[in-house]
């Protein structure tokens, strides 16, 4: 097995499911952002969306804070180092597969 | 998720995006070019020598400093008051150098040598702030995604051009180069801030408790 394919299968699946991938894409580059940020931007509903963060933060991926501005609650999202790495070693194997294509 | 997947890099690119979307900065530093016009304007109006063009060449340099500091603060807080309970907040963080912050730079020197080079019945001044806005402006353009940006380059630098062949080399060819392209991109500001609007209508807010 070539080492791109091996890295694809060996992939983190908490990193390579679809809209997780997109959560870290969306927050890689920020401090954080909140809920409703990342609910406008992936499209997903609040139950979903939920889900997907318990599992990057169960992984710590992710570090999720209950605040307030003023007296509305704020759910902010900060990627972490182990999930920035995460992230980057994933789209590094991904590009690693799609070069080795052609 | 959209139908359309949405490439790896466009997703990282996205809170960049953001920040520019509802046209809130560009109203900002639309008004503040369109005030830095009209300061200049009134300082090429006013005799050499006077006690205004010293409260003219103040004004030139208090506008940008002050302006800035205050348009950060106000932006910051209409987006907290009407985008925020909307379609969400982000945290930039510190601001990092970036390559296009390079890119900038480097235009801007090669603009001053331009500057030199160029013929003298030309306004060197108001064409290289022509290309200097339309080159920054590009850059966010490029970064941001946003079409309407390299729209708001291109009329940049053609209001540069412009002002350089007509108003000839003084000062009234700067006033109008930042007056006109503040006045285009409050417009642009605006357009984009009611389409927001529109897309986005008033809900009631009930925070992001998930």
């Amino acid at each position: 097995m070539s080492e791109p394919i091996k890295s694809l299968v060996e992939a983190d699946r908490i990193v390579h499911e679809p809209a997780r991938l997109a959560i870290l894409a969306l927050l890689h580059s920020i401090r954080g952002a909140d809920f409703l940020y990342l609910q406008e931007e992936t499209g997903l509903t609040k139950g979903n969306l939920s889900s997907h963060l318990s599992r990057l933060e169960d992984a710590g991926y992710v570090e999720i804070e209950k605040t307030f501005k003023g007296k509305i609650p704020r759910t902010l999202c900060r990627i972490t180092a182990d999930g920035r790495l995460a992230f980057e070693t994933h789209c590094q194997a991904l590009k690693g597969v799609i070069e080795g294509e052609s | 998720m959209d139908n359309q997947m949405p490439s790896v890099k466009e997703l990282i690119d996205r809170p960049f995006r953001y920040f520019y979307d509802d046209g809130l900065v560009e109203l900002a530093v639309g008004t503040l070019f369109l005030a830095a016009g009209l300061t200049i304007s009134a300082w090429a109006a006013t005799p050499a020598g006077s006690m205004w063009r010293l409260v003219g060449a103040l004004l030139l340099v208090a506008i940008p400093l002050l302006g800035s500091v205050l348009f950060k603060c106000l932006v910051q807080k209409v987006k907290d008051h009407w985008v925020h309970p909307r379609t969400g907040y982000v945290d930039y963080g510190e601001s990092r150098p970036s390559r296009a912050r390079w890119i900038v730079i480097g235009g801007a020197l090669a603009l001053a040598i331009a500057g030199f080079v160029l013929p003298d019945r030309l306004n060197n001044m108001a064409l290289g702030e022509g290309a200097l806005l339309g080159l920054v402006l590009a850059t966010l353009a490029y970064r941001a995604r946003l079409t309407r940006f390299y729209l708001l380059a291109a009329i940049a630098a053609l209001i540069g051009l412009a002002a350089a062949l007509w108003l000839g080399p003084d000062l009234w060819g700067s006033a109008a180069t930042f007056g006109a392209t503040g006045a285009v991109m409050i417009l642009s500001g605006g357009c984009a801030l009611r389409q927001y609007f529109m897309a986005h209508p008033a809900q009631s807010a009930q925070g992001d408790r998930a």
